[in-house]
């Protein structure tokens, strides 16, 4: 474990500050750690008076993306922000806010997931480490590049990629084959038609310049992605009180509705943009009471359920509790 | 001691255990933890190195190394790299540095598919070397050209270091990829024209082949068939969405092993092929084992953000200031992967450059071709080393001094793109 | 000391199975996917079977495949630049080499360590496979255990230079 070094031994002529290593997996140039992240690390900086001080390593810069939450655990950085669906299997409960319909805008999310850690129904699975905050992403919606989704059974016979387990669960309940492929082949896949369309949120869609290929989207809150920002316990537990409370200030649902805010106003954007160069879009803003959609979006739902509560984990009880905090925090 | 100061420190000692005989993979994995624990703690650092063999042999992108050096190796075993090369060798009968050339133009054909520079020189050196060898080609220096062919994967599109940067900059994607064809091309035709005028200022480079009839030169084009057959099964495969680029390794091992089984290869043939490609992923790895070591340490130092930052604040002529980023590059390509370089500094160099009014599209173009050359000049270059693995018997001082020719041709590349930015932005209209 | 040396023979052939049996899975399992999806969408869905996983399938094994390529071929797969010790006495290149041979068996064990800590934290917090949901576990622990063969072959191969003074020298073999 890492071993207590409160101020930074590199450094002698600053001895009073403390430098905290924060990576993710976002780029540098993306809205969320221009609008959020780089504010944050300048309000700690000097809520703190410059004796805390946040370095960020954006592009995964100093930990994989699928092990960051790891890697702020044991230590080899000081902050990491990951999404759960990341590792899979790791933590099943949060996951179950993923699930289709709990969420249409990542405020929401944000909210909600941020909600159920705060009343205690998540903590249990970051006991490792000291969580800073949730936030969640905007819904991910399906785009496609030459056939328009209106009804499941649109989707039989497509490949589309999948961001997580849990949305494969659900894509596969809809008669598509879900394709798992790496951010980088992302582009070239869809161009070529390896896969024809993915599941992704509309601020990544543009993020990721997969909007120069598609042209038809599907605005179903089909899932969304949960996500953290954490820290390594012994860090934290180790800096004096004034320094715990000024990241204790930084952190929770104030930050995660920040999150959602930034996404939801590209999201919009994209959309935007989408109907501006002539994209194709339906909407279906309540899947779980539409008759085509309701049937495969509840079976995927129970498929993911049931698999939890087989691990002797109490998924439906943390299924309703879900229910009941987007249905408060809806905007 | 600034973490900066330790970053630098660390690159020379480096540069010291390589001259020392340290093999290359170990002192970068040295040199990474003890560096990465001076700046943060020896805890992290601990940790970082345990994490390093998943993060590094499980990744999807780089299966398509030892798949692209598998489908060499079966293409030698069957027969098919011999023919290839036959052929070309008949075709081009008579003219001197014809061998090389063909080693350019296939690296140039196999960079349309492959995303990557080290599996391009990797397959396109077990299929090449022993002919240019055998027809012989000074050691050195056809290993320069195939380094240096080779580092087309970077450019001509598809290629990963184009898409990192439209992702890093928000550039289209299809743009940046229209915008290195061009670009890439032009390395083509200038990779050739130093292998003619170094055959022709030092003949003993390369010997001219003897002259070949017309007849002989028409019978030879059989040879092409199979090679060619596995390369049109892969571009049409990717080309029309069949399989991904990645994919497309597996595919190509499969096919040139069907190809050498319908030529005879059996069950001891096929073990050979297979340890052959373990033993030469085994080198190739081993330096990415190091790569990464030593990334994540100049990273922590953040000596490239504040060299960058800092060549941002000066109060030059903008060409000055473009020219310090390259240099910059350039230095850094000496130790670093391009991709972590890319990723690191753009997010600095960008605003500069977007501030000083040059082209954000050609500006990638050029900072690529410049991270590039970082993968065939000494002491660390990628490229070098993939071939040294596939060609152990060569010296590496032999081999730097047959890149040599090539680095000044692309260094007159980037001056020839820096100046005429119409050569890749035209295809854009 | 002989019988060192028999039994580095045998894990650098063991070793040489495993890695070769990984590629071809490699290569089948992408086959089978590529081939599978094509149908899938000629057929419009109808012939409903694609391959699940064969990302992961292919990532783990390539890193069986790679794991087991370092521990059967450590001694003879390193890069040294020879540009300036061109002229160094024999005994003293295998010296060094010797030394440098155990800083691969220090490298075989700490990655085993992490291996082994990271497969004993799979099965705590219950990790599985994004596509197949198999645990993380036994697939860390075969990796584990091919690291520890790294080590062990690099400390006889070390060992062994030390006895005899003899080690692999790339440009004196010839490939
Ligand atoms: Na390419
Ligand atoms: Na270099």
């Amino acid at each position: 474990n890492q071993s207590a070094d409160t101020t930074d031994g590199s450094s002698a002529t600053s001895q009073e500050t403390t430098v905290l290593r924060f990576s993710h997996f976002w780029p540098a140039t993306s809205s969320i750690s221009k609008e959020v992240f780089e504010p944050w690390a300048k309000q700690i900086e000097t809520d703190s008076d410059g004796r805390l001080k946040v370095e960020l390593y954006p592009s995964a810069g100093l930990a994989k993306a699928d092990v960051t939450y790891e890697s702020a655990a044991k230590g080899t950085i000081d902050i990491g922000s990951q999404a759960h669906g990341y590792t899979n299997g790791r933590f099943p409960l949060t996951q179950i806010t993923e699930l289709p319909g709990l969420s249409n805008s990542a405020t929401q999310m944000g909210c909600m997931l941020q909600t159920l850690y705060d009343d205690g129904t998540l903590a249990s699975e970051y006991e490792d480490t000291h969580l800073l905050f949730m936030y969640g992403g905007g819904p991910g919606a399906l785009h496609t590049t030459d056939k328009l989704i209106r009804t499941p059974a649109d989707m039989k016979g497509m490949r589309i990629r999948r961001p997580s387990a849990v949305a494969g669960d659900i894509i596969e309940s809809a008669g598509a084959s879900p394709v798992g492929l790496p951010a980088n082949d992302m582009y070239t896949s869809l161009q070529r038609g390896v896969v024809d369309g993915l599941s992704f949120p509309w601020e990544a869609v543009t993020a990721f310049k997969i909007d120069e290929i598609t042209k038809y989207h599907t605005n179903i809150p089909f899932y969304s992605s949960a996500l953290m920002v954490t820290m390594n316990k012994d860090k934290y537990d180790n800096l004096p009180d004034d320094l715990k409370q000024v990241l204790d200030k930084n952190s929770g649902m104030t930050l995660a509705s920040k999150v959602g805010e930034v996404f939801d106003k590209h999201d919009q954007m994209a959309i935007q943009a989408a109907k501006d160069k002539g994209d194709e879009i339906v909407e279906i803003p309540d899947p779980l009471n539409d008759p085509d959609w309701k049937g495969p979006l509840e079976r995927g739902t129970q498929k993911y359920l049931s698999d939890v509560n087989a691990l002797g984990l109490d998924a439906d009880g943390v299924y309703e509790k879900a229910k009941a905090a987007s249905a408060a925090c809806k905007v | 001691m600034s973490p900066e100061i330790i970053g630098a420190i660390g690159l020379v000692v480096m540069i010291l255990l390589v001259v020392l005989r340290v093999p290359v993979a170990l002192a970068m994995l040295g040199v990474g933890l003890v560096g990465f624990g001076a700046v943060t703690a020896p805890s992290g650092a601990l940790q970082m190195l345990k994490d390093i063999p998943v993060d590094v042999l499980a990744k999807y992108d780089f299966s398509a190394i030892p798949l692209f050096i598998l489908m060499g190796v079966f293409a030698t075993h069957s027969g098919m790299a011999g023919k290839l090369f036959e052929a070309t060798r008949t075709i081009f009968g008579g003219v001197r540095g014809s061998l090389g050339i063909a080693g350019i133009g296939s690296s140039g054909i196999f960079a349309s598919i492959s995303g990557s520079s080290l599996a391009t020189a990797s397959t396109m050196t077990k299929v090449a070397l022993p002919q240019m060898e055998k027809y012989g080609y000074q050691p050195g220096f056809a290993c320069g050209i195939l380094a240096a062919g080779g580092t087309l994967g970077i450019m001509i599109p598809p290629s990963i270091a184009l898409l990192v940067y439209a992702i890093l900059t928000q550039q289209s994607v299809g743009d940046m990829f229209i915008a290195g064809f061009l670009p890439g091309m032009l390395g083509m035709v200038m990779y050739s024209l130093t292998v003619m005028v170094m055959v022709r200022w030092k003949p003993h480079l390369a010997k001219r082949g003897e002259k070949t009839t017309w007849k002989a030169k028409l019978l030879s084009l059989t040879g092409l068939i199979p090679f060619s057959f596995i390369f049109i099964v892969i571009i049409a495969g990717i080309f029309f969405g069949l399989f991904t680029p990645t994919e497309g390794a597996a595919v190509g091992a499969f096919v040139s092993w069907a190809y050498a089984f319908a030529k005879g290869m059996r069950l001891d043939g096929l073990k050979q092929s297979l340890i052959e490609t373990l033993a030469l992923s085994a080198v190739v790895f081993f330096m990415l084992l190091g790569a990464e070591a030593l990334g994540y340490f100049i990273s922590v130092s953040r000596l490239s953000y504040t060299l960058a930052s800092w060549i941002g604040g000066l109060a030059v002529s903008p060409m000055i200031v473009l020219i310090c980023i390259l240099f910059m590059y350039f230095l850094l390509g000496l130790f670093m992967d391009a991709l972590a370089m890319l990723v690191i500094t753009i997010p600095v160099v960008y605003p500069i450059i977007l501030a000083l009014g040059f082209d954000p599209v050609w500006f990638g173009i050029i900072a690529v071709l410049t991270v590039e050359l970082g993968l065939i000049t000494p002491p660390m270059g990628m490229n070098i080393f993939v071939i040294k693995a596939m060609a152990p018997h060569i010296k590496l001082s032999d081999m730097f001094r047959g890149v040599a020719p090539f680095i000044v041709s692309d260094v007159i590349r980037l001056v020839i793109l820096v100046m005429f930015p119409a050569i890749s932005l035209v295809l854009l209209g | 000391m002989a019988f060192l040396v028999k039994l580095s023979v045998l894990i650098s052939r063991l070793c040489q199975f495993i890695g070769g049996v990984s590629l071809i899975i490699i290569v089948l399992t992408t086959m089978l996917d590529v081939v599978a999806r094509y149908i899938f969408k000629l057929t419009g869905g109808e012939f409903g079977f694609t391959v699940k996983g064969s990302v992961e399938i292919v990532s783990y094994f390539m890193l069986f495949a790679l794991l087991a390529a370092f521990a059967a071929f450590v001694e003879r797969s390193q890069i040294i630049v020879d540009v300036f010790t061109q002229k160094m006495p024999q005994s003293i290149k295998g010296y060094l080499m010797g030394i440098f041979m155990m800083g691969f068996f220090i490298i075989g064990i700490v990655f085993s360590w992490g291996l082994y800590e990271s497969a004993i934290d799979a099965l705590e917090y219950g990790k599985v496979t994004q596509d197949l949901r198999i645990s993380m576990m036994p697939i860390y622990m075969v990796s584990a255990f091919l690291s520890i063969l790294l080590a062990i072959r690099s400390l006889i191969e070390s060992i062994n230079i030390f006895k005899t003074g003899e080690f692999f020298d790339a440009e004196e073999t010839g490939a």
